[in-house]
């Protein structure tokens, strides 16, 4: 009798959420430094503004890319191997 | 934000005569670097299209490609913005009467140090390569005679000019604090002399 494990796709966003962590962890304390620190001088307020109107527009740009696949579905381990034989192989 | 007209524990008549950074290549560098990790993966995406899509339809693979280049791009952001910061956050900042050195070490280290001008010993402007000497940037650093002190200015645009401001400020506060002494003598009474043989005398006085 065939094992079979249905793991979903959505395992594979956990290393992502983690990784949003330590992003945005970083993202605000450095916002914090620039502010506390920081000589104030037009480059400066420019650059926080850069830094916080890209750093959302990538956040959501990425949220968008990825809500673009089925994070429901299984994880289906033969498709590696497939892909590997089939369109892949140039690739790999 | 700090202003230049309020640094901290700003003293009476304390003005602020300039304050220094890394010389801007440091910061158009981060930019180059940053510019280059997207731009040369974006070729590559470009070039391979076709193969780059294929494998971001595969059922397992896609999500993990994805997911992979999502963390790449706001790595990559997150990256040049730090290194920005670590850039940006190191400063010089000279007074009449004080130099403060403020340097950010990665993001949760800052060390800011003080050196008063009367303390200063000697300054000295290093230029080395063709760069620098092209450019005009490089290294000043301020010494101090007894504690062997030493604040180094890296990287910090027209050395010479800094050395020369610097030295210029030590003998102007060198002035002002005898000026201040003379009147403090003169409004306790006596001259100068007098009032030394008057401490000498007090401290080696009759047993």
């Amino acid at each position: 009798m065939p094992l079979s494990v249905h793991i979903p796709l959505a395992v594979l966003l956990i290393p992502y959420a983690l990784f949003l962590c330590y992003f945005s962890f970083y993202a605000f304390f450095n916002l914090y430094l620039l502010l506390r620190f920081g000589i104030y001088n037009p480059v400066a307020v420019f650059v926080i503004i850069i830094f916080s109107a890209g750093s959302i527009f990538l956040l959501a740009a990425s949220s968008a890319f990825l809500l673009s696949y089925s994070w429901s579905s299984p994880m289906d381990f033969s498709s590696i191997i497939n892909g590997v034989k089939g369109p892949l192989a140039p690739l790999l | 934000m700090m202003d230049l007209r309020h640094i901290p524990n700003q003293r009476d008549q304390e003005t602020v005569k300039m304050h220094l950074r890394r010389f801007w290549l440091a910061p158009v560098g981060i930019v180059f670097y940053t510019t280059m990790l997207y731009l040369l993966p974006g070729i590559a995406a470009v070039a391979y299209h076709a193969r780059l899509t294929t494998l971001l339809a595969q059922p397992l693979l896609g999500p993990v490609t994805a997911i992979i280049i999502c963390m790449y791009i706001l790595g990559v952001w997150l990256f040049g913005f730090l290194e920005f910061t670590d850039y940006y956050l190191d400063v010089w900042i000279v007074t009449n009467e004080r130099i403060i050195n403020i340097e950010q070490k990665g993001l949760f280290t800052r060390v800011a140090s003080e050196l008063h001008l009367a303390a200063i010993q000697d300054a000295t402007s290093e230029v080395s390569g063709p760069l620098h000497t092209f450019l005009d940037y490089g290294n000043v650093v301020v010494e101090t005679a007894a504690e062997k002190i030493r604040f180094v200015f890296r990287e910090v645009p027209k050395p010479e000019s800094v050395k020369e401001i610097i030295l210029e400020l030590v003998e102007q506060d060198k002035k002002r604090h005898n000026e201040e002494l003379a009147v403090d003598i003169a409004e306790q009474g006596g001259t100068p002399q007098q009032q030394a043989q008057q401490s000498s005398q007090t401290k080696t006085g009759p047993v």
